[in-house]
């Protein structure tokens, strides 16, 4: 008697847990099906950009302050998770991200376009031996790179490659934060950190920090072009009834980086605090960011190359091939 | 009657298992497969990783890693708590400190660790030592605690050889203990060292479904979770097996009794 009761319970359980699994998806359904209808009254609502804590977010602030009010609002994502079900659940009809993860999601056959690139190279290998120029230099040392199996990753790679020095530099991995306290503890010596935190950790050590390599720079000298990264992506079914949203999105945002590269003024202040870093910091870091709007079309050739590169080091990192022309918004 | 309540015994647990696949299934066909793979494809890619050669190295240096701070954690555990258990002054002493110990969450140790001991300098095995250190050392003090006092003062009355004492008194008291301590942590250590890795490895398990994570490759994410869950369950049921040969027999005996 004691054991049907058990089992009862169980099988009660186990149902209870199917059923809160079922219906919890059927309410994400309905959600979704709401937000894909493309109706004519859903125009006035904002329009959410979802970015990284990113360069991109600097221009990105800007458009949202200067626009009519509500226009285009800004929505942050840290981990790919969050960014991922970001578009899954159709939180935002437009995401900022790198551009290896964009073209990631599109082999991976999620409903993303790419519309424009904004943020070139920003990413440098830096020494705290003042004596180190060169890369050659580092042979035999260790050079802490954050995120495995990511662009800054791979990029190295690629560059101790061509300059004959792979398997004589090593390379080890951790995340930003960490890197950071271990270079300011003095435990390591070199690693390769995107801007805008290299500004924070440069003013820190109040200027010891040798730049060794300017990814940007590396790529203009061997392809002659700059080295695109992050860039905006559009849902594509988004996309089928919002021409003159996108149209206007486009304008505003090239407008916006053209602002902030001459004068960012008060913009700086509120994206020093999206980023949680003092405002010089990130004034200091302007000069060293390189934001730049260039559409679908015309970043094509460049972003081609760039996951060309990617594809023959980590194939995985772009989901395997390099995407098709459908890939750009606008073809 | 009983072959009816056998079957019915095991039947309902099975019965779960399959509805839990089933909703798995189901739920995997509502999403695209990089939100939700489903079952099949996540074995598929399991047996694709061990294929390509991609499996049995992380597997191993996490089994190690466990293998490290398990025994670490163990000896270190094992110890002080039968000491603390034997000496009043060494338990008020140490007790306290071991409480916060266990209080501290891994994620904690995690961050310090690497800042400690560096990214390759083995914080992963100090993670795990340290989060179950208190488990071993709680259970052997209590255990220490329960022991049968009038069978040792007998023994000493009739003088029986301390190694006899240890090996029929002392070591049977202790084990059931042990027992718990080892089959509780065994499981816990095994999803942490997974956690550890993942913040900060390079290699192992962890460090494999990170890249996966990374390069948005969900099936490889859940191939993994697949084998450490089912790696964890058959650790757990390993260690019982190896612990517990009394108590089986035992309970095996109680549930003859329950069916009749």
């Amino acid at each position: 008697m004691k054991s049907i009761y058990r089992h009862a319970t169980r099988m009660f359980a186990s149902s209870l847990a199917a059923l809160i699994l079922l219906t919890g998806c059927a309410t994400t359904n309905t959600a979704t099906n709401i937000a894909e209808q493309p109706g004519p009254a859903a125009s006035p609502a904002a329009i959410t950009l979802l970015t990284p804590k990113a360069p991109s977010l600097i221009p990105a602030v800007y458009m949202e302050k200067t626009e009519a009010d509500g226009t285009f609002q800004i929505a942050k994502w840290d981990s790919i998770e969050q960014l991922l079900a970001g578009i899954q659940g159709n939180e935002a009809p437009l995401y900022a991200a790198p551009i290896n993860v964009g073209a990631n999601l599109y082999a991976k056959g999620m409903p993303i376009q790419l519309l424009h690139v904004n943020t070139y190279g920003s990413m440098y290998l830096i020494s705290l031996d003042p004596n180190v120029r060169e890369l050659s230099q580092l042979s035999n040392e260790t050079v802490y790179i954050p995120g495995q199996s990511g662009p800054p990753d791979i990029l190295t790679q690629h560059l101790l490659a061509k300059k004959g020095l792979q398997g004589k530099v090593n390379l080890a991995y951790g995340v930003i934060p960490d890197i950071m306290q271990q270079l300011a503890a003095g435990t390591i010596k070199h690693a390769v950190l995107p801007e805008p935190v290299l500004s924070g950790f440069r003013m820190k050590t109040k200027g010891k920090v040798s730049e060794v390599v300017d990814f940007q720079k590396e790529w203009q000298a061997e392809f002659g072009q700059d080295l695109p990264q992050t860039a905006v992506f559009v849902n594509r079914d988004w996309a089928k009834t919002h021409a003159a949203d996108i149209a206007r999105f486009e304008q505003s945002y090239q407008e916006a980086v053209r602002q902030v590269n001459q004068q960012a003024g008060e913009t700086l202040k509120i994206a020093a605090e999206e980023f949680g870093m003092p405002e010089a910091v990130l004034a200091s870091a302007l000069p060293k960011i390189t934001l730049l709007y260039k559409d679908a079309q015309t970043a094509k050739p460049e972003v081609e190359r760039y996951l060309g590169v990617l594809l023959q080091i980590a194939p995985d990192s772009i989901g395997g091939s390099v995407p098709d022309a459908d890939f750009y918004y606008g073809s | 009657m009983p072959i009816f309540t056998t079957a019915r015994n095991n039947w309902p647990s099975g019965l779960t298992y399959l509805l839990l696949l089933l909703t798995w299934e189901g739920l995997s066909r509502v999403y695209p497969p990089v939100i939700l793979p489903g079952p099949w494809e996540s074995l598929q890619t399991l047996i694709g990783l061990y294929e390509k050669g991609r499996l049995m190295e992380p597997l191993l240096y996490s089994f190690l890693r466990l293998a490290a701070g398990f025994g670490i954690a163990f000896l270190l555990g094992t110890g002080l708590g039968v000491f603390a258990g034997a000496q009043e002054l060494v338990f008020k002493l140490v007790s306290p400190a071991v409480s916060v110990l266990q209080a501290v969450p891994p994620v904690s140790w995690m961050l310090l660790a690497i800042l400690w001991l560096g990214v390759n300098g083995g914080a992963q095995i100090f993670v795990v030592a340290l989060a179950l250190f208190p488990l071993f050392f709680f259970n052997s003090l209590q255990g220490v605690r329960q022991l049968p006092k009038e069978l040792l003062e007998m023994a000493r009355v009739f003088s029986v050889n301390r190694r006899k004492q240890l090996v029929d008194i002392i070591l049977p008291a202790l084990a059931p203990f042990w027992s718990a301590a080892l089959t509780v942590s065994v499981g816990m250590g095994w999803k942490t060292i997974v956690m550890a890795e993942l913040i900060s490895g390079q290699t192992g398990i962890g460090a494999s479904m990170n890249t996966a994570r990374i390069y948005l490759k969900t099936e490889e994410v859940m191939a993994w979770t697949l084998l450490v869950a089912l790696l964890g369950m058959a650790l757990e049921v390993l260690v019982r097996k190896i612990t517990r040969p009394r108590e089986r027999r035992g309970s095996a005996a109680c549930d003859l009794q329950e069916s009749r």
